[in-house]
């Protein structure tokens, strides 16, 4: 058994030693082996005769205008190739930044999902005369001191900002003769009635 | 161009440099090609596979960053090319048929059965059981037998380890040497002394 076992190592040593790839120390002790061991001589002289054989195989030898063929056909296959060689740099490039990107547009999507509810629109909130109206009726709620000081500082300021001169000057429309021109008779006697009312109040 | 080092020459090809590969191609058409006919056995399929590796490593070559060498890559590409080729052969069809087909073909070399000599069977013995080697064993074989690569250069190649190649090497051999004894013993009296 220990023999077998020992051959089985030097078997594997043979097939080595017939790749060149066995150290001079192994060869050495696989020299000693063989010349007392009569089963390892033969599986070495079968080895090398397989060793001898396949490099007798032939590989049929093809002409020298086969390779100016194979290089002429491959020449036209590569340069048909050229004009694409570009087209996987740009798209690798253009994936190699995509992972940077991508963060921001999870952020901007959660962003959006989160906040979509809670924030009014621009225009609303801070330009629309009636979200600023209710949010300072908010602020006043029952306070009536501050109710009194908005409506001093507010008509205040809008009779500051307010040129009477110009609203005495600016022309009353029913002075324009064009304006008569198109009210219908219906219209004459309902503007009449009104101017009637007023008088007499 | 032709004294340029392979390193040179890859630098050059990856900027498009169609000369810089036409030379590259020069330099390792016949060893590639050699090397893939080991695997197909007919020079049609050979031609292809042969045209086939230099494309794909024209198409790769500008994302090889040279930490092999340019031929253990363009080596690589053409056996894994070979084998991919023989799965699919083989899935062509059946493998008896397959194997029957090569062997008859190998034996109708000569003019009658008479004919083939001792050494020509064995020769188609061992092409055969070569052939019948599983995919691992036979790239080794192939590299380390047919290029004369060492186990180092094959291992690369294979992208394993020195050890992986010579275990393999190792096993390919017990396989084929079971498989042709009855021809390897009818044979040994007539070869002459190795």
């Amino acid at each position: 058994m220990r023999h077998v076992m020992k051959c089985r190592k030097y078997e594997k040593w043979i097939s080595d030693a017939l790749d060149r790839a066995l150290s001079e120390r192994k060869t050495k002790i696989l020299e000693d082996h063989l010349a007392g061991c009569p089963n390892c001589r033969v599986y070495k002289e079968r080895l090398s005769m397989i060793q001898h054989e396949a490099l007798r195989l032939e590989v049929t030898e093809v002409p020298p205008s086969y390779w100016q063929e194979f290089s002429q056909s491959l020449g036209k296959k590569l340069r048909a190739l050229e004009p694409r060689k570009e087209a996987p740099n740009q798209f690798r490039l253009s994936w190699k930044w995509a992972w940077l990107g991508a963060p921001v547009l999870l952020i901007w999507v959660l962003s959006f999902i989160f906040l979509r509810d809670r924030v009014q629109p621009l225009e609303d909130n801070i330009f629309s005369y009636e979200a600023c109206l209710d949010r300072l009726y908010q602020a006043i709620g029952d306070d009536l001191g501050l109710e009194e000081n908005f409506n001093r500082v507010i008509l205040g300021s809008l009779s500051e900002g307010l040129d009477f001169a110009t609203i005495e000057e600016s022309p009353v429309l029913s002075d324009e003769a064009l304006f008569w021109e198109d009210v219908s008779d219906e219209e004459l006697e309902f503007i009449e009635q009104e101017i009637k009312k007023e008088t007499k109040s | 161009m032709s004294d340029a080092t392979d390193k040179k020459l890859v630098e050059l090809a990856k900027n498009g440099d169609l000369d810089a590969f036409a030379e590259l191609v020069q330099r390792y058409r016949e060893r590639i090609y050699r090397t893939i006919f080991r695997f197909t056995q007919n020079h049609g399929d050979t031609d292809d596979l042969a045209q086939e590796t230099f494309m794909r490593a024209f198409k790769a070559i500008r994302h090889f960053h040279q930490k092999s060498e340019f031929y253990t890559w363009i080596f690589r590409i053409a056996v894994n090319q070979s084998l991919n080729f023989l799965k699919k052969k083989k899935r062509e069809m059946a493998k008896e048929e397959y194997q029957e087909r090569r062997l008859d073909k190998q034996l109708s070399g000569g003019s009658s059965a008479e004919s083939v000599s001792l050494n020509k069977e064995l020769e188609a013995r061992l092409q055969d059981a070569v052939k019948s080697l599983p995919p691992s064993y036979r790239s080794s074989f192939v590299l380390v037998v047919f290029q004369a690569m060492t186990h180092g250069e094959a291992a690369r190649v294979l992208r394993c380890s020195e050890s992986t190649v010579s275990w393999r090497m190792h096993k390919a051999r017990k396989m084929l040497q079971a498989r042709l004894r009855p021809y390897l013993d009818e044979a040994r009296n007539e070869m002459p002394e190795i």
